[in-house]
């Protein structure tokens, strides 16, 4: 359990990607758009992908993770983002090598009393 | 009930008192007018506008007798450059509703919204439900409502409107903006990294009232 204000919080990236192009996606994904996060005051937490092995012929999942050190570093990102939209050029160049993709904001279960008493 | 509501931004030497008087006496001198409020707005957090113009109506129809007869001259001082900057308005039937309590005065918020018209109607419909939801999680909001647009003008081209009311401002700045409800679940709506994301547009401010606009 964090004090308030200090809960990890988790953005999670889960892309699925267009058969045989996850490992493509991904360099795409480290070379272009891990710079923009981290100069948002994003961490790089995980990446990971299932099944653990290159498909050449159907889609593997991406699923990358990052954290912020309370709300209002959240926020502090999002308005950094809002201020410099040039990810949105990340996305539209990615969007070929991607089947589907969803963003989740997570939380450690213990943290939720804490990030709910605000 | 029909409201109409208008953010105005008053242009570079216009006298707000007279702008006032002028625009409250259209209303005043109106028997479809029910109710009529016009407040400065807050200058915390960039809250667009300098007045919010609150309207209620019997029905639509009302506000349309209106419109031709005392609102003309208020549209003329609306649509008056010297005067008025920009206004962003809209009219609309109150949609869903909650209520916690009673405020004889507080802090009323309202965030105009532009839903991407290519939005299917099962996404409208879950994205409108957890705005409304955000009053039953959010201790802060004491009053709220999200409502469609009926005819709107402005700057955006204007769907939805949401409105707020809290005790103090902090519960907007503070309670408000950091609840989980709000960055970890409905904002991914209005987020373009989101897939879910239909909100292209928004325009919020609040200002003191002391009369409530539910």
């Amino acid at each position: 359990m964090s004090e308030p204000g200090q809960e990890n919080i988790f953005y999670l990236d889960h892309l699925v990607a267009q058969p045989g192009r996850a490992e493509e996606l991904l360099r795409f994904y480290m070379s272009d758009y891990v710079p923009q996060a981290k100069g948002r005051g994003l961490s790089l937490v995980h990446r990971w992908v299932t099944p653990p092995l290159w498909l050449r012929e159907q889609s593997n999942e991406l699923f990358v993770i990052w954290s912020v050190q309370g709300a209002q570093a959240w926020w502090d990102a999002t308005r950094h983002r809002r201020a410099d939209p040039s990810f949105l050029g990340f996305w539209a160049k990615a969007q070929p090598m991607i089947v589907s993709r969803r963003r989740l904001f997570l939380s450690d279960v213990d943290d939720v009393n804490s990030l709910n008493h605000v | 009930m029909y409201r109409v509501t208008n953010v105005l931004s008053l242009s570079e030497g216009a006298d707000a008192a007279a702008l006032i008087h002028d625009l409250a006496a259209t209303a005043a001198n109106s028997r479809q007018v029910l109710s009529s409020a016009l407040a400065p707005t807050l200058p915390e957090a960039s809250a667009a506008g300098d007045y919010i113009w609150r309207l209620h109506f019997a029905n639509e129809a009302g506000a349309r007798v209106w419109a031709a007869e005392d609102g003309l001259e208020a549209n003329a001082i609306m649509n008056n450059p010297a005067r008025v900057r920009q206004v962003d308005s809209v009219g609309y039937v109150g949609g869903r509703a909650g209520s916690k309590e009673t405020l004889a005065r507080g802090v009323y918020r309202l965030l105009l919204l532009g839903l991407d018209e290519a939005a299917s109607t099962s996404d409208v419909a879950q994205f409108e439900y957890e705005t409304y939801e955000m009053g039953l999680y959010i201790p802060s909001i004491v009053r709220w409502r999200i409502s469609r647009v009926s005819e709107g003008s402005g700057t955006e081209p204007w769907t939805h409107i949401w409105e707020q009311e809290y005790r103090h401002p902090d519960g907007l700045l503070k309670t408000y903006m950091l609840h989980p409800h709000h960055w970890g679940w409905i904002n991914r709506w209005y987020d373009p990294e989101c897939a879910e994301h239909i909100v292209h547009n928004v325009c919020q401010s609040f200002c003191l009232f002391d009369n409530s606009a539910f």
